[in-house]
């Protein structure tokens, strides 16, 4: 699904892409979705859509 | 006929703006240019008897009833054709023409059959009452001539009867067929004497009749008459409600006998339907009172288990305290809601409310989820609200109509009418669609350009015209620069210009030749008034909310908002999908589509309803059951919706459902997914409720108690009940006093209450201190969100695609007799139209494949497969097939997908690759899951 999400970005600059899936997720992702993304991401380094892993680290953080 | 009679002017006001005084009968009346005199008469409060003419239709003239006379004209001109001029002294009383009324009536009645005292029309026959204001006490010429007393009755449409011997020939019901249905099924066959109204030459069955049920309500004698009122007596009473199928909310006046309900009759105060009705609405509320309805509270420890019988207590008390141990056992997360379109506004309320306040979760979702959530999301992202900008009324104003993944005539036929209508007066028709729907082509009616995409190219397509308007210099400048975002608007406008958008570049995977596109492009560009209208054929994709931006964006650069006649328009499935989203039924929202996370916002609401409120979003529906199908969801309550039918991938559903501990389905009827509940708490139907729907434009209308609650309770107070269980009592004595609370919260609804409505009418929301009676039009001077927002709206293509094991796209859509799942409509009469569901597969892939109309095939994707009878058709091109969603047997919904869109999770309905193959098996053994995971989790 992040990965749906960031292919429909793909029109924007890579800036402007983190900052829509950010607030798409924190819009409507529940915070346990968001943990288990995370995990994966950190579990699969690499195989995500590399704007997805900026998106989470602004999440987190 | 309707029983309690509506004012009727005879024929249809003028809406010119220019006045002119004339005088009737010695009463001066002032009234506008174009008006009738019959009209003018009326609205001096002076009646002209009639029978041809009514304030529906347009003059004819015909009747010769209505013949008055006017200063300074020769002899005795029919009051209902001709106009009002300044200064006309009108008199409708004298010697000359009521000797003329007496004699035409005289004639009338010598060829009508003389059984008024057992006619079932006695008391509410027109020709009746004119026989009586013209005082007619003889017939000159007796019975014994050539008559048509002997001409048969046709009985042949399951509703209504058809009694030639009783027709006058005024040609209303040919005239309502035409003019207000827009159907022409119905005509006048032979001369003079032998003149009879014909459907065609056929039966009403077998003809092109659709049965809305415009004739019969246009008819002044018993010709044309509900089956019911045959059978079970004239009503005595009337209560104006709502209809409960499609999201065009059509007005009724329920009539009844003491407490049951004899017909149910379209309400020309409606501001939805303005007095026209479908099939549906009209006739099929017979489901309403269907021996097959539960009455009682059901128990079961298990689902294997047999159902019990319990009382509301019992059945509450075990729902709670399940709950209670489910959420000590696996958290406050692991329960949850679905809240349903099909109930009033106060209905979904209390249960968004019971889940946020009571369960502690924002675990609530709706079923619009998998219908119109990208509205929902698209509308907000450009306009700043989540809704349509138009109402109804508001196509008689477009130029160019484009449809878009809709079916208008067969899922939304009252507003199909209106558009027919419109079209007829020649505004131009753009259709989006994969099928050739009726509106491609129909008496009097043809799309200017049929642009006939392949599914799951809609956002290509869009691109394209926006591609053209950019290209071609017909951006509406003025209106981007006063009313939209330059930001946006220029990175849409460098986005929108680059060649792949181009139509050349995107013939190639839609299908469609470049150049229509292009002559598509220019015509809505022109308009000058261009509407967009569309529905599930837009949503229902892995990119349903990128299209409805894409939609947005172009009637935003073609300057085609905040005015009568354009705009984007959804046409909302279910009578209340607006309703259900407008009441905080998403996980991330509160009512009035306001973010959880707002504090300020939040605090109001835990203020008022004296619970702590959390603050992140909780799970959707697919959220829900793939967190069930791993063990970390437990409980779902679920307010009448078949989720085991009308979501995608069945199978997995089921696996979702079985593995709770609890699923609590309240609905009229056990269905599919009751077969997986614990708890079934037994709904109301709507003609027992007591609230509100807001339908497609927003209008609210109230919804009135027919007939008491036939399980004791209503629906809002089962889940108080429940909700009190669980340690938080809600405190209503009343649906109304519900509304008062959800205007008080939510400041689109601030002035709404059932006072007003029931003073009013109904209102369109926003309706606050600043529209006191409600907005029919949106983003008027402004958007909602200051300056529309453009948005960059790539195509990203879906995953599903097809492959030589599945070389055929199937679409789904819905059927004029059926609605959705057919709880419904498949325990009425409309079956005798549509009693299952048929795969639609052109020619050339039947025969590649040695398939016979008619015949069983299998209908297989990657997920599991059906079997249907197949339907050999050019309504679908090569290499789409199509069907419908009605019947459980079919289980059209074991096929389709989980792909869903992207910003939402609307699922994928629209587009699953398939195979189609012969065989010989029944339905007994077509639905097989193939047992496929969650491929977006």
């Amino acid at each position: 699904m992040a990965e749906q999400i960031a292919a429909n970005c793909s029109g924007l600059t890579d800036d402007q892409a983190v900052v829509k899936i950010t607030d798409h997720l924190r819009a409507f992702w529940t915070p346990a979705m968001i943990d288990e993304l995370s995990e994966f991401v950190s579990t699969h380094p690499g195989d995500v859509d590399p704007r997805v892993e900026q998106s989470l680290s602004r999440l987190v953080a | 006929m309707t029983l309690l009679h509506e004012p009727d002017y005879g024929t249809p006001a003028s809406t010119s703006p220019e006045r002119i005084d004339v005088v009737v009968d010695g009463i001066p009346v002032s009234v506008p240019v174009g008006t009738s005199v019959m009209r003018a008469a009326a609205e001096a409060g002076v009646g002209v008897p009639k029978l041809c003419a009514t304030d529906s239709l347009q003059p004819f003239g015909s009747c010769r009833l209505c013949l008055v006379e006017i200063d300074g004209k020769r002899g005795t001109p029919a009051s209902c054709t001709t106009p009002c001029e300044p200064g006309m002294v009108v008199r409708t009383q004298t010697p000359r023409v009521e000797e003329l009324r007496r004699n035409v009536m005289e004639l009338y009645i010598s060829d009508h059959p003389l059984d008024c005292l057992t006619c079932p029309a006695n008391g509410d026959c027109e020709l009746q009452d004119m026989a009586g204001v013209v005082g007619l006490r003889e017939v000159r010429y007796g019975y014994d001539g050539e008559n048509h007393l002997d001409a048969p009755t046709d009985a042949s449409n399951p509703y209504f009867a058809f009694d030639e011997s009783k027709c006058i020939v005024c040609s209303r019901c040919v005239r309502a067929c035409d003019e207000i249905q827009g159907t022409l099924a119905l005509t006048i066959v032979g001369r003079g004497f032998d003149s009879k109204v014909s459907p065609g030459g056929r039966s009403f069955f077998d003809s092109e009749c659709v049965s809305c049920g415009a004739c019969v309500q246009a008819c002044p004698t018993a010709t044309l008459e509900e089956k019911s009122v045959i059978d079970l007596g004239m009503p005595t009473r009337t209560v104006e409600t709502t209809c409960a199928y499609c999201g065009v909310g059509c007005s009724f006046k329920a009539e009844l006998r003491g407490d049951e309900l004899v017909r149910m009759v379209p309400s020309k105060n409606g501001g939805a339907n303005e007095g026209h009705s479908c099939v549906k609405g009209r006739f099929a509320w017979g489901y309403a009172t269907h021996t097959d309805r539960v009455l009682t509270p059901l128990v079961r420890e298990s689902i294997d288990a047999p159902w019990r019988e319990a009382s509301w207590e019992e059945a509450i008390g075990f729902a709670a305290e399940r709950i209670r141990v489910i959420q000590e056992e696996y958290g406050v997360d692991s329960v949850g809601g679905i809240t349903s379109s099909r109930c009033t506004n106060e209905e979904v309320y209390v249960v968004q409310k019971m889940v946020r306040a009571a369960f502690g979760t924002n675990n609530v979702d709706t079923c619009a989820r998998v219908c119109h959530s990208p509205t929902g999301y698209g509308l907000k992202q450009t306009f700043g609200t989540s809704a349509g900008t138009q109402d109804f009324k508001s196509v008689q104003e477009a130029d160019v109509i484009m449809v878009i993944g809709a079916n208008p005539t067969d899922a939304h036929p009252v507003f199909g009418s209106r558009m027919k209508r419109r079209l007829r007066e020649g505004a131009r028709l753009i259709v989006l669609d994969p099928r050739r729907i009726d509106l491609v082509r129909s008496p009097h009616i043809e799309a200017d350009y049929h642009l006939q995409l392949q599914p799951g190219t809609n956002v290509a397509i869009v691109n394209a015209l926006g591609h053209v308007v950019a290209t071609e210099g017909l951006i509406d400048r003025e209106f981007v620069a006063d009313r939209c975002d330059p930001v946006t608007f220029a990175a849409w406008e460098d986005f929108i210009r680059q060649p792949e958008n181009s139509p050349e570049a995107v013939e190639g995977v839609s299908g469609v030749p470049a150049e229509e596109i292009r002559a598509a492009a220019r015509l809505y560009a022109a308009g000058p008034n261009s509407a967009i209208y569309y529905g599930l054929g837009v949503t229902e994709h892995s990119q349903g909310s990128t299209m409805v931006m894409a939609m947005a964006n172009l009637a935003m650069a073609t300057g085609n908002i905040g005015r009568d006649g354009v705009g984007v328009n959804p046409l909302r499935g279910q009578n209340n999908v607006q309703g259900s989203c407008d009441m905080g039924s998403f996980p991330h929202e509160l009512p009035g589509y306001r973010h959880v996370s707002d504090d300020a916002v939040r605090e109001q609401f835990a203020a008022l309803w004296g619970a702590e409120l959390r603050g992140e979003p909780g799970m959707r529906i697919p959220n829900m059951l793939d967190a069930a199908v791993v063990g970390e969801f437990k409980a779902l309550f679920v307010q009448g919706e078949d989720i085991a039918q009308s979501d995608p991938n069945t199978h997995h559903v089921q696996r979702a459902l079985e593995s709770m501990d609890l699923v609590i389905v309240q609905d009229l009827f056990l269905n599919e997914t009751a077969r997986y509940a614990h708890v079934f708490l037994p709904g109301t139907s709507f003609l027992e409720k007591d609230g509100t729907f807001t339908n497609a434009e927003r209008r609210i209308n109230r919804v009135r108690p027919v007939m008491a609650a036939k399980t004791g309770k209503q629906e809002w107070q089962v889940t108080c009940d429940l909700s009190a269980a669980l340690g938080y009592p809600m405190h209503y004595d009343s649906a109304s006093q519900i509304m008062d609370e959800i205007a008080s919260l939510t400041p689109t609804f601030a002035g709404v209450s059932f006072a007003l409505l029931d003073e009013v009418g109904s209102v369109q929301w926003p309706c606050n201190e600043q529209h006191p009676l409600g907005t029919p039009i949106m983003h008027v001077e402004g958007f909602v969100r200051g300056k529309g927002a453009f948005q960059v709206t790539p195509f990203v293509p879906t995953d599903e695609r097809t492959t030589r094991r599945y070389p055929l796209v199937l679409t789904t859509g819905r059927i004029l007799s059926q609605y959705n799942v057919g709880a419904q409509t498949r325990r009425t009469a409309n079956v005798a139209w549509h009693d299952e569901d048929v795969l639609d597969i052109h020619e050339a892939d039947a025969e590649a494949r040695g398939i016979a109309d008619g015949t069983w095939v299998t209908i297989a994707s990657r997920v599991g497969s059906t079997v249907m009878r197949a339907c050999i058709t050019d309504r679908v091109p090569p290499g789409v097939v199509y069907t419908t969603f009605h019947f459980p047997d079919s289980g059209a919904n074991v096929i389709t997908t989980e792909y869903s869109d992207w910003a939402t999770n609307c699922p994928e309905y629209k587009v699953t690759a398939v195979e189609v193959t012969p065989t010989l098996r029944g339905p007994e053994a077509s639905v097989v899951a193939v047992g496929a995971e969650p491929v977006n989790a």
